[in-house]
């Protein structure tokens, strides 16, 4: 028995389908057969072997904007007319998107062969995924034919000595800089102009207050609304606000806690101040720092605890609000889209004799003055030559300072010419670092996320949030500083140690060249000291670093009075004489 | 007659109140199409000025934009909806048959693995998946994202079509075995013909999930040429400065190719869901 | 329906054969990274080749862990809430089908599928920017009908604090308002899907019901109640089961209203979000805690619907 399905008119089988659904139908498998030739085309065209026989280099970012693209689509047109059996892609991947789309591509062994790098430093990807470089970036760059920097070699023709692209736990380059970042605030000159009579930036922070309240009295004048800053959710801790004034307040004050001498408080030299009351989290100069940061907030747009950067951007295009904080990035976007003169200056800070604030400002603060926007190779990327000839090509100097201009960003090459008006980008090498870092690790990161907001919208005090702060670091500092991360990590430092010897004894002497395992030098030349102190820092997990970190040059080192380590595990420091000489050869990098 | 005039007359009352809540309804649930609308036409400073009725002059070049950024992706994203259904139809139809024609030894269990694959928290899944398809070898195919993708879609699909197929008389089912066709014949010649329009509705149900998915895509794909228009949404949401207009255009006209689905689609699709389609 | 036995068997083992892809693919790709998951529950894992055993470490540390409690806390509202949510899909299926012509009733369901097409993540932005207090229009629709005043008024009575005079609220930046805020988003609640499933439901009762009724003078709701009600029950029962898997494992829609933190004072933080966050944020030592979190989240979900399979029993 057969049935068949009958429709109200009584057809049957095919027949049974009105006109307009056979359309529809043959519609569907046409477009469907059209895709999957396009489909099939596509596929054949993928791989590193193109139809065309060029070979693929695949270089990922995540800067949205379409004039970084189209940068970079010319810098790509131009490497390809000089190598034409190359073909660069540049992809860019949202940012928000882009450390997990990176991290399931370095898992599946489908890495672009050059990826920007997102936090500097992040040993633990890094030496599992991305390639050494520290012998390419002593070579020559060839693109720097015919300028001044012809024949210099390839990191010594940054204005910083690639020091961007070299991660200080594994004492390797691993990342290629293109420009050099620094956070600034933008102001709307017009409105300037119109709230407070003239569009000059402010000097100290009491002039920035004063033109902030003009700018309220403005808006309130002609029943707009208009906010003087907009601010961001994100408030995150180095570039932003917060970052910013605890540093300038505290500075200084963390150099009992850098244990290994790396400029900066160590996470155990902090816990271990914590612990032993030595460190006050709530002295003055915290409390001062926030409290300046709570009169800021004061002139923030409601909402802003829940306002994104783009809403924020938003806000200040739109011209109802008349300073944002940004970075270099920034800039151009401004300049395109705002129909106001947008002008830049640096945070200010106040005044030493500002009444409120003045005696706690030890200084303007310190901005690392390296190089950004840093680019990895990955390890198994099959044209590494190729992809770092590419790089080196952008950096070459008429090429960055090309790119740089295109995007106003700030170039990072010496030489490089750039605007005056990009001047006020130029970091402050010299200035109060070795500041109080009170917030690291994912559970005190966590509480401070959610209530330094409620603190600058005035829904807690200062003494509850730091109460609330010194809680958390009792109970989930110990366990995530000391236990887990050390649990963690313990492997990765196994593997670690062992690659570290190699290159420690290449960079602190240029005649070491390459030493292969068990292979020694002779005996008893400094050469040969050297490798045994090193050596022996090593065993005892101790970070020579300040040797050769370019921006110490202080010759002695005074081992902090209480240490989490006994005693007799103290190295000997080395004689003086080796020492200097260490210190010269470190200081000419 | 007076009285039949009446009686229509109360009818008609009595119906008024019934349309206007529907009607109240309707027009919240369409505002964000009426925005979003609205929006794609607009700059920045048109949205901002007067985000709610509609500016002059219009901006076109937003769907222009809007189709440049689709365009690329449209038949990558075709082949991949589609495929997904069809192979999603295909095994789910067959799971169903075992479900709703017979009651097997484990039928019951195998059911409940079914159901509770729904209870999984997809986030942490992420990254063992990927480890998986990547010692398959799937990183960088259609197919690493065509059988996943599948694996939990299925669950619905078999739910839905299950519960059809027990409604089937089960004499047709018996008289056609002892006409001595195999299942499969049974499946073509009964199920397909007599389940029709449940079939067609979860088919586009499903052509609509992929279609706009992302997350798979994004992961597993990799390549820019490679992504549908999901993954290309949302890199669009990821600018320092949104461009509100284009932005909104974009979505629309990735939504078209919907839009023509659903206009060839809408009786049987309706209609499908209207007999009875879910029963306990 | 046929029955098979284990002993018939040997006649039937190919029927077998009809869901084998099925359970393949189910098994290997959804059920093999969720053991994967439990494997690495156990450990402190960071998502790629290091781990480091700590038995029930990571679920010692989630039981006590307040955010754990202080988001399934909050799930139960939004549970709660979605209860209530749920209403308005059923009264409109029921308008709609109580309507005398058909063609109406045909060309309302049409229009009720049209907004389907909008995915979610637009759904969502939408109304992000709904929230917000400068350029957003809730607060102005709010004063246009009245109820900002109500509000104000309401928030004297209780002493809230938040709805003040020639004040904007600001829906997701005060700690106050943000559940307030998952609450009502989506307004109407009326989901398209939802609308049809109740009318299919709906569709299969004659008008001679409705006749008896009205001859025993039931008003509208009681209408409801006794015919219709129960008709659809078994719908109202798979929907209130996904509703509560879903808002369980919820974390796309605070991830975009909010951010990975969950907002000021971590209001939002519901567990899918804090889960997303230990897994992709902190995840260099917090993957395995993820994962346990993600185990403790299965076993929750299994354990509600257990319950609501033993005693929400449907009579047909």
């Amino acid at each position: 028995m057969k049935t068949k399905m009958k429709t109200k008119t009584g057809k049957t089988g095919w027949r049974a389908i009105s006109p307009l659904i056979m359309f529809g139908l043959i519609l569907l498998f046409v477009s469907y057969g059209i895709s999957l030739v396009h489909v099939i085309r596509i596929r054949r065209n993928m791989g590193d072997i193109g139809v065309d026989d060029r070979i693929v280099i695949r270089l990922a970012h995540f800067l949205s904007e379409e004039n970084v693209q189209s940068a970079f689509s010319k810098l790509a047109k131009d490497y390809e007319e000089l190598h034409p059996d190359t073909r660069i892609v540049v992809q860019s991947v949202p940012q928000r998107a882009y450390q997990q789309w990176l991290n399931t591509q370095q898992i599946g062994g489908t890495t672009p062969d050059l990826f920007q790098l997102q936090a500097r430093g992040d040993w633990t990807m890094a030496s599992k995924f991305q390639e050494v470089l520290t012998s390419q970036v002593g070579q020559v760059n060839p693109y720097n034919v015919g300028t001044d920097l012809e024949g210099v070699p390839w990191r010594d023709t940054y204005t910083d000595g690639m020091e961007g692209g070299y991660f200080f736990s594994l004492l390797e380059f691993y990342g290629i800089p293109m420009t050099i970042e620094s956070t600034r605030i933008f102001y709307n000159k017009d409105l300037f102009r119109r709230a407070a009579g003239s569009d000059r930036p402010p000097g100290n922070f009491g002039e920035w207050m004063e033109i902030c309240a003009a700018i309220q009295a403005y808006g309130e004048g002609r029943d707009e609304t208009i906010f003087p800053i907009a601010a961001t959710r994100d408030y995150a801790l180095l570039s932003g606000f917060n970052g910013f004034y605890v540093t300038a307040f505290t500075g200084g004050l963390a150099i009992p806690y850098d244990v290994n001498a790396g400029g900066g408080p160590t996470t155990q030299g902090t816990l271990w101040g914590f612990q032993t009351g030595t460190l006050d989290f709530d002295q003055e100069r915290v409390r001062a720092a926030y409290d300046i940061q709570l009169e800021l907030a004061e002139n923030y747009q409601p909402g802003f605890m829940s306002d994104t950067a783009d809403q924020a951007r938003f806000l200040f295009i739109q011209g109802r609000a008349g300073m944002l904080l940004g970075n270099t990035y920034d800039l151009i976007l401004f300049r395109d889209t705002a129909r106001f003169d947008v002008g830049v200056f640096r945070i200010p800070l106040p005044d030493p004799d500002d009444p409120k604030y003045g005696r706690f400002v030890t200084g303007r603060i310190w901005e690392e003055p390296v190089t950004k926007f840093l680019f990895g190779l990955s390890k198994r990327s099959s044209h590494k030559e190729i992809a770092l000839d590419f790089m080196k090509f952008a950096t070459s100097l008429p090429n960055n300072e090309w790119f740089c201009r295109q995007l106003d960003w700030f170039p990072a090459i010496r030489g490089a010419e750039t605007s005056d008006e990009l001047q006020v980008f130029a970091p402050s090498g010299e200035g109060v670092s070795a500041s109080l870092e009170l917030v690291t690790g994912p559970d005190i990161g966590l509480y401070f996320d959610h209530n330094f907001l409620l603190f600058l919208g005035g829904h807690l005090s200062f003494d509850e949030f730091m109460d609330g702060l010194e809680e958390i670091w009792r109970t989930k500092g110990e366990e995530w500083l000391m236990v887990k991360r050390f649990a963690i990590t313990r492997q990765e430092d196994i593997s670690r140690e062992r690659n570290l010897s190699r290159s420690r004894v290449r960079v602190l002497f240029e005649e070491a060249g390459e030493m292969n395992p068990g292979q020694t030098m002779g005996s008893g030349t400094a050469y040969q000291l050297g490798v045994q102190i090193v050596q022996a820092f090593f065993a005892h997990s101790f970070n020579y670093r300040q040797f050769i970190h370019p921006h110490i040059k202080d010759g002695t080192y005074q081992f902090p009075p209480h240490s989490l380590m006994p005693a007799e595990l103290y190295p000997i420091p080395p004689p003086d004489h080796v020492l200097e000489e260490m210190l010269h050869r470190g200081g000419q990098k | 007659m007076f009285k039949s005039i009446s009686r229509s007359l109360k009818n008609q009352r009595s119906e008024v109140p019934k349309h206007a809540f529907i009607l109240m309804v309707l027009f919240f649930a369409f505002f964000p199409l009426y925005m979003i609308l609205n929006i794609s036409l607009k700059t920045n400073d048109q949205f901002f000025n007067d985000p709610l009725t509609p500016t002059f002059p219009y901006h076109w070049e937003n769907w222009v934009y809007g189709w440049k950024q689709v365009s690329g992706s449209i038949y990558v994203t075709i082949f991949l909806s589609f495929t997904s259904t069809a192979f999603n139809l295909t095994v789910s139809l067959c799971a169903a048959y075992f479900f709703g024609r017979y009651k097997m030894p484990g039928g019951r269990l195998f059911f409940m693995l079914f159901l509770m694959q729904m209870f999984i928290p997809g986030v942490v899944n992420l990254i063992p998946l990927f480890a998986l398809l990547r010692e398959l070898h799937m990183i960088g195919t259609f197919a690493g994202v065509i059988i996943p993708a599948t694996a939990g879609a299925q669950v619905i699909a078999i739910y839905l079509l299950r519960n059809f197929i027990e409604d089937i008389p089960q004499d047709l089912f018996d008289s056609a075995q002892m006409d001595g066709a195999s299942d499969l014949r049974q499946i073509v010649h009964i199920v397909i013909p007599m389940c029709t329009p449940i079939i067609v509705t979860v088919a586009i149900l499903d052509f609509i999930n992929h279609w706009n998915d992302f997350v798979l895509p994004l992961v597993v794909l990799g390549r820019e040429e490679l992504y549908p228009i999901g993954v290309r949404l949302y890199q669009l949401d990821g600018v320092n400065l949104k461009q509100w207009g284009p932005m909104m255009a974009t979505y629309i006209i990735a939504a078209i190719p919907l839009i023509i689905l659903f206009i060839f689609g809408m009786r049987v699709f309706v209609r499908g869901i209207g007999t009875g389609a879910i029963k306990g | 329906m046929k029955n098979v036995s284990v002993s018939q068997l040997k006649y039937h083992w190919r029927v077998y054969l009809f869901v084998v892809p099925s359970l393949c693919l189910l098994l290997t790709f959804a059920y093999f990274p969720a053991m994967g998951a439990i494997y690495y529950s156990f450990f402190n894992w960071d998502g790629g080749f290091v781990k480091e055993f700590i038995g029930f470490g990571n679920y010692v540390r989630a039981l006590g862990d307040p955010y754990v409690r202080h988001g399934y806390y909050v799930v139960a509202i939004l549970v709660f809430a979605n209860l209530f949510k749920m209403i308005p899909s059923i009264a409109a299926a029921v308008v709609i089908h109580r309507l005398k012509s058909t063609r109406s009733g045909y060309f309302y369901r049409v229009l009720f599928v049209i907004p389907m097409i909008i995915p979610g993540i637009v759904m969502i932005l939408i109304w992000k920017y709904f929230f917000d207090p400068n350029f957003g229009i809730l607060n102005e629709f709010l004063e246009f009908t009245g109820l900002m005043d109500a509000l104000i008024a309401l928030d004297g009575a209780f002493g809230w604090g938040v709805f003040l005079a020639d004040s904007a609220p600001a829906w997701l930046s005060r700690p106050e308002l943000i559940i307030p805020a998952l609450i009502i988003w989506g307004f109407p609640w009326v989901g398209t899907i939802g609308v049809l499933i109740y009318l299919s439901g709906l569709s299969g009762i004659s008008d001679d019901i409705y006749d008896a009724a009205k001859v025993d003078g039931a008003g509208p709701l009681r209408t409801f109640f006794s015919v219709e009600l129960p008709l659809i029950l078994t719908q109202v029962r798979i929907n209130l089961i996904l509703m509560i898997i879903g808002t369980i494992k919820e974390y796309g829609l605070t991830l975009v209203l909010l951010g990975h933190t969950g907002g000021p004072g971590g209001v939002g933080l519901v567990p899918g979000l804090y889960m997303f966050r230990r897994a992709f944020y902190d995840k260099e030592t917090e993957m395995g805690y993820a994962c346990s979190l993600g185990i403790i989240m299965f076993l929750i979900i299994l354990a509600l619907t257990f319950v609501n399979q033993k005693f929400v029993r449907v009579d047909k």
